[in-house]
């Protein structure tokens, strides 16, 4: 069931099966480039005259949004929409079958659709740091390695987040409602909306306890140097935790689910 | 005239019939209102975020900027209500069931504009109705019957030109060949900018807010009218005539689209 092989061979097919669909990920980025634009005017107004804003300075404040932008590229609306039609349209009966787990192969498509979707987003974000007179660079060579691996733990943790609400697709036909419910929550808990230290205090305690922090604010943070290295590495400890709880909780869930379905039948 | 009279029966019985087609999926409804509820929420969110940084944006109060909001999410909810189909038109057409509107002797725009009853929409009107009630009673406006009634006028305005802007740009489908339309994606992603005074734009922005794409009139001038707003007030009284034009832009663009329809592929 685990033999690395059959995954690399299902992520290759998926990167080459999605480089192919390339034009339905062009509109969405898009339309996130839409709502990046317009949040960097409200954020402009909210730094001009001032030399920074909790701590973060305007540069800086332009490099987060930026680093937002690629988070949210990554594992989009339209990937989240293809794994909960799986379950929607009754081909989970056929994923069940093949000598995979079902859970990991998932991942491994997300992963390879990352890296394509990843790369566009990097480039339109280096672009338009560049047009906006603030390259994106990371505060120094060791923040930015564990910058890449906070971000590729992000990813992790957004899978988890998205493929547990996924599940939910098994009470409801309602793909739609139950992506929205978790952009929701998601976008307020990461720090796509704003940094986490902007929001009133209950919420930023509430967000530092659980993962969403991991699937942007974190990779940022540490990116732009507002960590230090010793608690760069203590978030990086924190994600990894949480990418292994969402993990395993993702596969009691889905265990329990699963039987479900068996169990009526389909 | 009778014609007129006969479209809004057809409209109303096609919509009884879509209404009851969408509450067959109770635990669909129970899961959409509240997800897209949550989603026009995290939009006041941040509102509040921002402004615990500010005391004004460009002029504007929080207040004010929560009923400028208001109407955008309103809108939304409106047009999602009575015209959730719009979205559906490549879908339609692109899987052939477009050509099973057109044998039917009924208007084909109101038969795509019902295809959906966007239930979902109740819950931005009812919330952003909430939000424009607690906001009005920090603000300091002279109630008149005359600016009551004008107020009246310029909401129901801004709903025609969203669905007119909406409309139109669902129905560059028709030039269009795949079962998504990016145009309707991004007119739609671009709605965010006017949650914002469109001050805070630059001029280019700010002319294709005004007169191509006329998303102001949706939210930020008829509000400014309202507010007595010297500087953009005046600009409000032009919503009604941007409505006409957007819908009737859109009719006809609807119209041009159909004619050159030759069914699925085409």
């Amino acid at each position: 069931m685990y033999s690395p092989a059959k995954y690399i061979a299902l992520g290759s097919a998926t990167f080459q099966q999605r480089l192919a669909q390339r034009r339905v990920f062009y509109m969405t980025l898009a339309g996130q480039m839409m709502g990046l634009l317009s949040l960097y005017f409200v954020w402009k107004v909210l730094f001009s005259g001032r030399g920074g804003v909790m701590g973060f300075s305007w540069p800086q404040m332009q490099t987060y949004l930026l680093l937002t932008f690629c988070a949210n590229a990554v594992l989009g609306f339209h990937s989240e929409l293809m794994m909960s039609a799986r379950i929607l349209d009754g081909s989970i009966a056929i994923d069940l079958l093949k000598p995979l787990d079902y859970q990991t192969a998932r991942f491994t498509e997300i992963v390879a659709t990352a890296v394509i979707e990843g790369a566009c987003a990097v480039a339109v974000a280096v672009l338009a740091g560049w047009a906006l007179g603030c390259p994106l660079a990371p505060a120094d060579l060791a923040h930015g390695l564990f910058a890449i691996v906070s971000f590729a733990l992000g990813v992790w943790i957004k899978f988890g987040v998205v493929y547990i609400a996924g599940l939910a697709c098994f009470w409801t036909t309602n793909g739609w409602g139950i992506s929205w419910a978790q952009m929701a929550i998601s976008q307020l808990f990461s720090g796509a909306l704003a940094p986490l230290p902007l929001l009133p205090g209950w919420l930023a305690t509430l967000a530092s306890w659980l993962p969403f922090q991991g699937m942007i604010y974190t990779p940022v943070m540490i990116f732009l140097g507002q960590f230090d290295v010793a608690a760069s590495l203590r978030a990086i400890a924190f994600q990894i935790a949480w990418g292994f709880g969402l993990w395993f909780l993702a596969r009691a869930c889905g265990s329990v689910m699963m039987r479900r379905v068996t169990i009526h039948g389909g | 005239m009778r014609r007129i009279a006969r479209a809004i029966d057809l409209y109303c019985t096609l919509f009884r019939a879509g209404l009851r087609a969408k509450l067959n999926y109770r635990a669909d409804v129970l899961v959409m209102v509240p997800s897209f509820l949550l989603i026009q929420a995290i939009g006041y969110v941040f509102l509040w975020v921002v402004f615990r940084q500010l005391p004004t944006i460009a002029g504007w109060s929080m207040h004010e900027l929560v009923c400028v909001y208001a109407m955008i999410s309103i809108t939304e909810g409106i047009v999602g209500v009575f015209g959730e189909g719009l979205w559906a038109l490549s879908w339609l057409k692109f899987h052939g069931a477009f050509d099973a509107l057109l044998m039917r002797p009924v208007s084909p725009l109101l038969q795509v504009l019902l295809t959906s009853v966007g239930l979902h929409g109740f819950g931005p009107i009812l919330l952003g109705s909430v939000m424009i009630a607690r906001s009005l009673e920090h603000i300091t406006i002279d109630w008149t019957p005359g600016r009551i009634a004008m107020a009246v006028a310029l909401f129901l305005s801004a709903a025609i030109a969203r669905l007119g802007t909406m409309l139109a740009a669902s129905a560059t489908a028709f030039w269009i060949e795949t079962p998504f339309n990016p145009t309707i994606n991004i007119v739609h992603s671009s709605s965010y900018f006017a949650r914002f005074p469109l001050t805070i734009y630059g001029q280019a922005l700010n002319f294709a807010l005004t007169f191509l794409v006329p998303w102001g009139f949706v939210s930020y001038y008829p509000v400014a009218w309202v507010f007595g707003k010297a500087d953009v007030g005046w600009i409000g009284l032009f919503t009604p005539l941007v409505a006409v034009a957007a819908f009737g832009f859109a009719a006809w663009l609807f119209r041009r689209g159909l004619a050159r329809y030759e069914s699925a592929g085409g």
